[in-house]
Order: C-alpha cells, then structure tokens, then sequence
C-alpha cells in the first residue's frame, strides 16, 4: 500500500472517530450548527478525497451521507432519533469499507444499495416534514453556512494535537493555552506536534532497552572507580530520562478507547430497554499504546455486562427505589506504577447465590465445595471459564466467552482484575494494568546456582527461615510443603525442584531459604528460592521458541552483571503446581479415608470466619450463641462478651467482627468453647457442618500434623484454643475471679 | 515560485505537494484559512495558493475575501472543490478567485489549470 492510501486511511479513520463523538453530542443538542457542520465536514472529506484513489464504492456511500448532512447542516433538515441512528450505520458502512481498503488494497465487492437508499430516505421523508424549497437558488443563499464555522469552537484546536500519536503532554499543554490567541493558535497546533510512525517508536523503544542493559552493566563496572562513578551516574540519569521520555512518546490517552463507549451504550441500551447515563473520568490518564489496545476488549466486555446484568430495567430500578436511569461510571487513574481503569455501576450487585447455583450446574464446582465457600470465593467462580450468570442468552453478553477471557486478556498484559459487588448498590470491576511492558521492576532470586528475575508486581513479600529453623518452619503434608504465615497456611514451590526434579533438596536444612510470597492467578503461594539479590529494572526480551515450550518464563532479560535471567511467570509457575497441589489434596484425602478406618477420629464443627474455613473440635464446643454485634464491648483492644453476668474473651482471627463494624443490625455468631479451665468465644460468620476429620501424615511418618485437618475433602485449620491469650487480670479482678469458675449454665 | 497550499485534509495538501513540487514549485501548507492567511502574513510572497472550500475555523471563501480586502491582489487564487461545492464556484470568482480546480483532479488536469494562470513552468 502506498504512502498516500495510508494516509487516506488514518485521515478517514479520523474524521470517523471525531463524527462518532459529534453524534452522541447531537442527541443532546440536534442543532447545534457547529456540531452539524463538523460532521458533515468529516463525511464531506472522505467523499473529496476518495475520489484521487478511485474508491467508488467508498464515494457513492459518502455522496449519500452528505446530501443527507448537507440539509441537516443548512437547516433543512431537524436531526432526530431515525436520522442520528441513520448516520450511525453510515459511520459504520464507512468504516466497514475502510477495513476492507486496508485489508485487501481496493474496496472488495460488497453492496451499500439497502444504506444508501436509507439515507436517501430520511432526506425524503423528513423533506417532506420539514417543506423548504430546494431550488438551485436556495442552495446558493444557504451556502453561506460555512461562514458559521468562523466561530468554530476550540475543539477544532484540539483536534491536530489528539490526532498525533507522539504528541508528547508537553506540547499539548502548550496547545491549551494557545487556544486563547486566536491568531497564532493553529500554527501552534500543526507546528508542534508530528506524526510518527508506530514501528519506529518501537525500534526507538528497544534501543532504549539495550542502553538500559548497557547502563546497569557500567553502573556495576565502575562502581569501583571513583572518576568513573560522576560519569556513570550522570549516564544513569540522562538514560532515565531518555527512557522515560520515549515511554511517553508511546502513550495515549484512554479517551482513545474510552470515545466508543458512548456508542456502544447507547445502541445496548436501547437494545435492551435500559436508560443508562454514561460518566466518564480521568480520560486524559494516558497509557502505552500496545496496552492500551490490549484492554479495550476486557473492557467493552466488562461495559457489556454491567449494562446486561447490572443496571437493572427502569421498572425494576424505581420499585427498587433508585433513580430509573442507571449510572455507568468509567474511570481512569494513574496510581504509581499501574494506571487503574474501573467499570462500575450502580445496578443490582451480583447475587452470590445466583453465581454459586449457575456454578454448580455448568459441573464447574461440585454442590458439596460451593456450600462451604464464603462471599468473595463465590465472587472469584465468575472468572472461570464457562461462566456466565445470564439468565437468557442475549446477543449482548453470554455467548460463551465471559470474565475468564476478562481476566486472562488482562493478567496476559501483567495487570490485575478485582471485584467488588454489593447486592443492590452496584458493581465495581478494576483492571490495574502496568504502564508500560518493556522494562518492569524485578527481584533478582538465586536458585540452582542461576539467577531469575520475578516481576516486582506478582511479590507480595518476602519471608527468611534461617538454617536452623527451616526443619520446623517447613511442615509437609503428604509430600506437599507448607508454611504458615500469620497463621495461615501457605503452600510453597521449591524452584529447584520444580527446574530440576532430581537435583536440589540434598542440602536443603543446612542453608538460609527465602520465601517469596507471590500473587498469581488468584491463587497465593511462597516460592522457595535459596538467595535474593537486589531488585532491578530489567529490559524484557522475547525468548526463544524452545525456552517458550518450559512454559515457566515470560521472557529473558541481561542483568547489570552481564549476566542473562530467565524471567519466571508466576502465573504458569502456580498453575504448574497448583495441579501437584490438587493431586496431593486428592491423595491427601484418600489416605485421610483409609486412616480414618485405621485410627480415630476427631469430629469437628465446620465454621466460616470473613470467608474462610475452620474447625474447631467438636468436644471443646459448649454453645453456639447468635447475638447482636452491639452486645461486643471491647477491654482494652480486645473484644470481649458479657456473657451471662461472666467476661467472656472473644477470639476474632477471622476478621468476622471488623468486617461487620458499623452495622448496627449485624448479628454475629459466637461459638463458645472449653479450654482448660476457662471458656473462650470465638466470632464466626457460620457454622456450616460438623464432620468427621481425617488426621493429615507427615510423609513417612506416623505423626500427624499438627495444625490442619482433613475435612470434607478440604485441607482445614484447627482453631487453635491454647492460644487465645487470657485477659489480663489488672483492673478486673472482680470478673478475673470468677473467670477460672465459669458456672456450668453456661454449657 | 511558491505555492501555499490550504486544506483540511492532510492527504489532500500531500497530494497537492506531490504534484505541485514534481512541476518545480515549491510548497508551504496551512490547515485551515486562518492558518493560511497567518502563512501569507508571516512569509515573504507566495505566487498561487490553493484554497480547499470548506475547512475548520476559516473556509477558503472568507480567506479569500480577507486576502483580498487585506490588498493582497498579487497572489493567484485557485479554489479546489468539490462537486457539492461546484455551485458557488461564481460566487468566488465574484470574491477574487483567478482559478477553480475540481477534486478529484490529476496532474494533467492541475498543468492545465496552472497553464491557465501562466504559471507552469516546465
């Protein structure tokens, strides 16, 4: 294709983009001259200009779509519901034939006879409504109507610099202001900015990675020299610099991805009976262009499903007691390193037990594990593949590809996906998506004598078992290491073992092991490491097709050493052991079966504590009191229950009492419990069960682990009564006393 | 000789260019008639500019009417329209146009308009 056809493309693209804005505002102001006449200039454009390149089929649609816009823009014509949709499809038609140009090189040999004969039409038809002679003599006098655009607003300035990809911020604050001197402003505008191709601002992009390489390699060469460090940290600046300034050169604002939505909200509300006010904001937040590509699907998909299944019809929202116009907010903000991008609405939340049914009969879970899963991890079902809570299959959502493709689109980019839903109030989806790909802040980890790199974004923390401690620290249930951390179990990855299967583990208890705490994929895991080294930006490079076939790394990077890192992905790192995981968890409860023949068993009280799992052994338990969450009083920091007449202390590790703070209606379960000689509470959210407990074996041995339970094919913890801490005795001796005798009508 | 080249469309004014600098001419661009008009105030004299009909901020007619009343008689005015514009055509010719181009045209079509002018040079 040649020069000037891509320049005929990107201009018509363009003017395309500037109409579809043009029309949402025409819904609201139909008359709006200035608006009229842009649009019709943006048509009127393509139609002059596709005449050089002998686009004919191109030509005729526009030459309808400017007889129709040329009666809107003089006024003989009133703008109304028909006409803009009119102009929608003519938008697309044109946009449709645009494709196919760049595709294929000519027009192909499609037909726009049914289009065009609509446009023609609505010029008739509404000719007829509207009885304004149309002699040649008319048209003459009404040709004064450029004249209009004299007055043309300041989008009109606006414009060169939004078209130029490269614009740096720079130049655009310099064209804001310019706008107010009428004289110099276009100059300002067109001197300012340029076009530059895509292809060599990433050319420029990754020679801006080699000078990073080389930079962390001199940093660490001359670190020695004392002449040499003021000039290499002079190079580390400018090469900052640099870098940041051709990282900008690639952004753009999301306004780009933002702009289709009005479209698209309009046409599915409509579609599906809904009034929907859209609210945008932070639109000139920019980002990297490829990432700015890569979201807009997630999130159409995302916009599609807050209007299909959250805002709900106007009927239902005014029974409901809310405003029948729902509101659909977009927001876009830079939060340190990641730009954050949020859908959210204010429809009817997400009905968990709508996701936990739809769930359990797409066989995605069974009856048995959705019963027992709290409100976030039923939340977390909607990302699995094959999910989709639509009641009916709509054209608008629910074809099969849903939140999995959301989540997998977005963690593809290293970003995040949360939800959060209230049940009536609305739903809010955040995508936190990195500002840029090609460097990433990394930790450096050491194993098997080799050095990797681990995305900063994935590491939550990092944990050191010193030598002595690592034979206690690391528990082993059926070959599977765990560690607990703040009392939660965490399961770990040995890194070399999971390298190399046969090396490794020799050496294991005489050495330092480093955790690295790692989110991926939903799922929270240490990776165990046997060094650190310091966190560093490194400069992600492809990697050959047979490292891609490991599966383990996303890329490959030079260290300042000069050394060369794989880059480990935490994700596939998870997901690889997350399937060891599963076929220990089933082994684990097979032998838990068989032991459950062979030996005793205890039998435990299933609870829930702010979504997780927990048991408490069956014999300890004296009560189970629901009560008011304004009966906790608190002594000190601690929550305590005046329980018949007795201070009872309550142990609150789930979180359960402030996840419910502030309402004022929460009631609260309280599973009362034996310990020694004192009773001690424990904050709930339910019981679900009691069940039988399989004791879990450390491998080899015949001494069970202490700590966890096997229940209802879970891996559960055991609450723990000895060590809820007793009151301190200070100041309520005359409770304390009567603590050690706990009457038995509290049983 | 220079050319000012006036048009809202990018591909128009490098498709103008090309033509016009394979003929010798040399160009300078503006996007609009405001821009066009600060072009010739600002530079030393333009021979021809080329005014695109309906443009942002400023169309061709109205540069051409400021350009006039301004008492830049010395420059040759050629209109470039469009067929939808072909109407008003007179009504620039009234206003001080020398010339009229018609889109789509090709560089025979743009010599013999030059030629008209006496402009063209090769």
């Amino acid at each position: 294709m040649d020069e000037l056809t891509r320049e005929f493309l990107i201009e018509s693209q363009e003017g395309l983009d500037r109409m579809e804005r043009c029309l949402t505002d025409l819904e609201e102001r139909p008359q709006d001259t200035e608006l009229l006449g842009e649009i019709f200039r943006s048509v009127h454009t393509i139609k002059g200009t596709t005449g050089f390149l002998g686009f004919k089929r191109l030509e005729k649609l526009a030459h309808a779509g400017e007889n129709l816009l040329g009666l809107l823009r003089d006024g003989k014509l009133q703008a109304n519901q028909g006409i803009i949709t009119g102009l929608l499809q003519l938008m697309d038609g044109l946009r449709a034939i645009l494709r196919v140009i760049e595709q294929a090189g000519d027009e192909g040999g499609g037909e726009d006879g049914a289009l065009i004969e609509r446009l023609n039409e609505l010029q008739q038809v509404d000719a007829v409504a509207v009885p304004v002679a149309m002699s040649g003599a008319m048209a003459v006098k009404e040709a004064e109507a450029p004249m209009v655009h004299r007055a043309a607003p300041p989008v009109a300035i606006a414009k060169p610099v939004v078209e130029v990809a490269a614009a740096s911020p720079v130049a655009r604050e310099e064209a804001a202001p310019a706008a107010d001197a009428p004289k110099t402003r276009t100059t300002a505008a067109s001197d300012s900015t340029l076009r530059v191709d895509v292809v060599l601002l990433n050319r420029m992009m990754n020679l801006v990675g080699e000078l990073v390489l080389t930079r962390n390699q001199i940093l660490q060469a001359t670190s020695a020299d004392p002449n040499l460090t003021l000039l290499s940290r002079r190079l580390d600046m400018v090469t900052a610099d640099l870098r940041e300034s051709v990282m900008r050169a690639r952004m753009q604002p999301v306004s780009n991805v933002f702009s289709k939505f009005p479209r698209i909200i309009r046409d599915l509300s409509q579609a599906l009976h809904r009034k929907v006010r859209l609210v945008m904001e932070g639109q000139e937040t920019e980002l990297d262009k490829s990432l700015l590509e890569a979201i807009k699907d997630p999130l159409t998909h995302a916009v599609r499903n807050s209007l299909d299944h959250g805002i709900e019809p106007p009927e239902v929202r005014v029974a409901a007691g809310k405003d029948a116009e729902g509101v659909l907010k977009l927001r876009a903000y830079q939060e340190s390193s990641h730009v954050i991008i949020e859908v959210s609405d204010d429809g009817a939340g997400i009905h968990v037990e709508k996701v936990r049914n739809k769930a359990i009969e797409r066989g995605l879970i069974t009856a048995e594990r959705a019963a027992h899963l709290g409100e976030r991890e039923l939340l977390q079902l909607i990302f699995l593949p094959g999910f989709s809570t639509a009641e009916a299959v709509t054209n608008v959502s629910g074809r099969g590809v849903g939140m999995d493709v959301v989540r997998t689109n977005v963690e593809k980019i290293g970003g995040k996906v949360e939800l959060d839903s209230r049940p009536g109030k609305g739903t809010t989806l955040r995508l936190r998506i990195p500002l840029t790909l090609a460097i990433i802040p990394a930790l450096i980890v050491r194993s098997l004598d080799q050095s990797f790199a681990l995305p900063q974004g994935a590491l939550s923390e990092l944990v050191n078992i010193p030598p002595d401690k690592v034979a206690t620290a690391i528990e082993w249930m059926d070959g599977a290491p765990l560690y607990r951390l703040r009392g939660k179990l965490l399961p770990l990855v040995f890194l070399d073992r999971m390298l190399s299967p046969a090396g490794g583990s020799k050496t294991r208890e005489a050495k330092d092991h480093f955790i690295a705490v790692l989110d991926a994929d939903g799922r929270r895991f240490g990776l165990v490491v046997d060094g650190l080294a310091d966190p560093e930006e490194i400069v992600v490079k492809p990697l050959s097709s047979v490292l891609k076939q490991v599966g383990l790394y996303t890329g490959a990077t030079v260290l300042g050493s000069g050394d060369l890192a794989l880059i480990l992905d935490p994700g596939s790192i998870a997901s690889r052991a997350g399937v060891s995981m599963r076929a220990e968890e089933e082994r684990g409860s097979r032998q838990g079966e068989e032991e459950e023949v062979l030996s005793m068993s205890t039998e435990f009280l299933l609870v829930e504590a702010a979504g997780r799992r927990a048991a408490v052994p069956l014999g300890e338990v004296l009560r189970i009191e629901r009560i008011p969450l304004s009966r906790i009083e608190y002594f000190g920091y601690r929550p305590v229950l005046n329980f018949e007449g007795q201070l009872l202390p309550i142990e609150d590790s789930g979180g359960v009492i402030a996840a419910a703070e502030g309402d004022l209606e929460a009631q609260l379960t309280v599973v009362v419990c034996r310990e020694g000689q004192r009773h001690v509470g424990i904050a709930v959210s339910h019981v679900l069960d009691v069940a039988k407990g399989g004791d879990l074996f450390e491998a080899g041995t015949q001494q069970a682990a202490n700590g966890v339970t096997l229940l209802k094919e879970q891996v559960t913890g055991i609450v723990e009564l000895r060590q809820v801490p007793p009151l301190p005795v200070t100041g309520v001796a005359q409770s304390m006393e009567t603590w050690s005798s706990v009457p038995e009508g509290v049983a | 000789m220079r050319a000012l080249i006036v048009d809202d469309s990018r591909f128009v004014r490098d498709y103008l260019r090309g033509l016009l600098e394979e003929k010798g001419i040399e160009c300078d661009e503006a996007a609009d008639g405001q821009a066009g008009l600060t072009r010739i105030h600002d530079s030393e004299e333009f021979d021809l500019a080329l005014l695109d009909w309906n443009m942002p901020v400023m169309g061709g007619l109205d540069m051409l009417k400021n350009l006039r009343a301004e008492g830049y008689h010395e420059v040759k005015v050629m209109m470039v329209t469009t067929e939808a514009e072909n109407d008003f055509i007179l009504r620039a010719l009234d206003a001080g146009a020398d010339e009229y181009l018609m889109k789509p045209f090709d560089s025979e079509a743009l010599s013999e308009k030059l030629a008209m002018l006496g402009l063209e040079e090769i």
